[in-house]
């Protein structure tokens, strides 16, 4: 009877043990970057609440046995690559992450082959070109510099006639180079001339030299390429306090409340971001609203992985980063209740856009671009 | 090549708004003897409680500067009783005060970036009022950094020569132990000292954050800055830090107008280098530490 008692035991143990790891099984954690640097801590934050609305939608779907996803931040500092390593490290080894959303060219860039030596689905909120070069798991989610660059000359083009001669105003690393030298091309391939352009170090706090030195070249428009949100109101009002009535330029890291929040953006001012259509759900427009556009990407990626994690279980397969960017790219199209993707299998994504202004303390849409339209 | 006027101006301008932290620097190392990074924690606690005051009470400007103004001051004696006393007490070596000063900003800076959030908020939305000034446009912010700096040059100088809490102070950096035999209270001393740093320092954070908006590390630039002007200009009178200030605020914007934005870091701290080439005591003199040593 003993005997019987202890198989018992331990089968029962067995069992728990068993329920247990099917059970973490079940949980797939996924690393969503978080920055202490200002401007990107905007985005970081709505990303995260973006994602934290996909995963509490796809945890309560799943019921008591399915995939459920849990978010695991990693600190990427002040967009600094060695802070990421750790980060990267600490995330893929302890927390077993198997897909992270992050940004930062040098970040990407010089963390590519741990993201692949680490078997991790990247996907990737930078918009630098060969971000996508530095890892095969490595998928872009963010518009690329030359897209930011052509939709925002397009549209100056057509709106904006009068304007013929631009300067850009870049942080001095790849990425604001990068940005200077697209929009350069972009914006000359529509007639618009770079007639002037002038770097900043990352969260400066006065931009009064490099604006008068823009100035002088007597620009119509000025693109700005900070890293994040911060920068834009102090570039636009150095701009406009020194006598600038042109019109002023920017992309995805315009879309953040502090932007929203400057009455100096209210006119002559659009920047190109990620469109959150009328239909989409309702938590991600009131997510938008109050954290800017990245709250729709946040919510994106944490579905795409959610959907992607539950059809390999389904199918009994492992739910690894090459599984998940290997199934994102035979899929290719994929629609979430937000926006429809293509993921190439280059680690290119050709996704939807828009042009927005600022009215009311909010971001208010201008014109919309499908994924079509950009392709 | 474009009109020079127009970065001259805007280089004094800068140069008169660093010249507020290099005089708090400057103070807290011709009296206590340290060179307090600390007071970078004094600037962003200065900036963010203005922001606080600002954002959960909804005051007006006015008032939540004034909130700001006043948490200077106690901010710097709260460091001074808490951290840097016993340290002082104990004269500690010089390197260990500039390392737990230097822990103070850093640990100051990552608990608000922690607590609160690393994000830049701005205390105005809308073009600052201003002038046009020989080609280029200061707005109030700036003629107001630039006249308090000069104001409070000409405060420090009535204080330390016109009241005897002045001459106190003055005595206990000349030497201590004979200020102490003389009955002065030097724990108080310092303490006036670091009140007044903190007051210099609030003054220099708050217009400097109504322009370029309050984050943790807001106070990293002007803070180093300060320090290289004080190195600059040399200790010998509190003018000179001033000079210094301004001397490098013109390179920073000079260097522009010479050449491109990409050169002034260059051009700004290879001037610190020659200059400390030419003149380790710095360009006017008097780099002597005045604080005793066992």
């Amino acid at each position: 009877m003993i005997r019987g008692f202890g198989t018992t035991l331990l089968a029962c143990a067995a069992t728990f043990c068993g329920v247990l790891s099917a059970d973490a099984q079940q949980t797939i954690p996924i690393g969503i970057c978080q920055s202490t640097a200002q401007g990107p801590a905007k985005f970081a934050t709505a990303l995260w609440k973006g994602a934290e609305i996909a995963i509490n939608e796809i945890n309560k779907e799943a019921g008591p046995n399915g995939v459920k996803l849990e978010p695991v931040p990693i600190d990427v500092g002040n967009n600094d690559p060695a802070q990421a390593r750790l980060s990267f490290n600490k995330a893929f080894q302890v927390n077993k992450i198997k897909s992270l959303v992050c940004w930062g060219t040098n970040v990407m860039v010089q963390n590519g082959p741990l993201i692949d030596e680490n078997d991790a689905a990247a996907f990737t909120m930078s918009s630098g070109l060969n971000v996508v070069k530095s890892a095969k798991l490595a998928q872009q989610l963010e518009a690329t510099t030359d897209l930011q660059c052509r939709i925002a000359a397009k549209q100056v083009k057509e709106k904006y006639p009068q304007v013929k001669r631009l300067a850009v105003l870049y942080v001095n690393y790849e990425f604001g180079i990068e940005m200077r030298d697209q929009c350069g091309i972009e914006f000359g391939k529509v007639g618009i001339e770079l007639v002037a352009s002038e770097a900043h170090a990352n969260a400066p706090t006065d931009l009064r030299a490099q604006m008068t030195k823009l100035l002088a070249a007597k620009p119509d428009a000025i693109y700005l390429a900070p890293i994040g949100g911060g920068t834009i109101p102090l570039g636009i009002r150095a701009g406009r306090e020194l006598g600038f009535k042109g019109l002023f330029v920017t992309y995805t890291s315009g879309d953040t409340p502090d932007v929203y929040n400057l009455k100096l953006a209210e006119s002559n001012f659009f920047f190109v971001s990620h469109d959150v259509p009328a239909e989409a759900p309702k938590a991600v427009a009131q997510a938008v609203a109050s954290y800017g556009g990245y709250a729709g990407a946040g919510y994106d990626y944490a579905w795409v992985i959610g959907n992607i994690a539950r059809e390999l279980v389904a199918e009994g397969k492992p739910v690894t980063g090459s599984a998940i960017i290997g199934r994102v790219r035979e899929k290719g199209n994929i629609k979430t209740p937000v926006n429809g993707y293509r993921f190439k299998s280059d680690g290119y994504t050709v996704r939807p856009l828009a042009i927005f202004g600022v009215a009311n303390g909010g971001r208010k849409l201008e014109r919309p671009f499908t994924a079509q339209e950009l392709e | 090549m474009s009109s020079l006027l127009p970065y001259l101006i805007n280089g004094i301008s800068l140069g008169l708004s660093i010249s507020l932290v290099a005089l708090a620097l400057a103070l807290i190392w011709r009296t206590v003897g340290m060179i307090d990074f600390g007071l970078g924690a004094v600037y962003l606690l200065a900036a963010y409680a203005a922001l606080m005051a600002k954002t959960w009470f909804g005051l007006p400007y006015v008032a939540f500067m004034a909130i700001g103004l006043v948490a200077g001051p106690i901010a710097a004696v709260a460091i001074y009783g808490g951290v840097y006393r016993t340290f002082i007490r104990r004269d500690a070596a010089l390197f260990v005060l500039v390392l737990v000063s230097l822990c103070v900003h850093i640990a100051t800076q990552h608990g608000l970036a922690a607590l609160l959030s690393a994000q830049k908020f701005y205390l105005l939305d809308d073009i600052i009022p201003g002038w046009e000034i020989g080609g280029t446009r200061l707005n109030a912010v700036q003629v107001a950094k630039m006249f308090l700096s000069l104001a409070i040059l000409a405060g420090l100088s009535l204080f330390f020569l016109k009241t005897s809490t002045g001459q106190a102070i003055m005595a206990v950096a000349d030497n201590k132990r004979l200020a102490q035999c003389m009955g002065i209270d030097v724990n108080r001393c310092y303490r006036i000292i670091y009140a007044i740093a903190g007051f210099i320092v609030a003054v220099a954070a708050l217009p400097e954050v109504t322009e370029s908006g309050v984050d943790p590390y807001v106070a990293t630039t002007p803070l180093f800055l300060g320090l290289a002007a004080i190195i600059v200009g040399g200790l010998s009178a509190f003018q000179y830090p001033v000079l210094g200030a301004v001397l490098l605020g013109l390179c920073f914007h000079l260097a522009v107008w010479a050449f491109s934005s990409q050169w002034q870091d260059i051009v700004a701290y290879t001037f610190v280098i020659l200059v400390l080439l030419a003149r380790p005591q710095g360009l006017f003199g008097g780099m002597r530490l005045v604080r005793e040593r066992p």
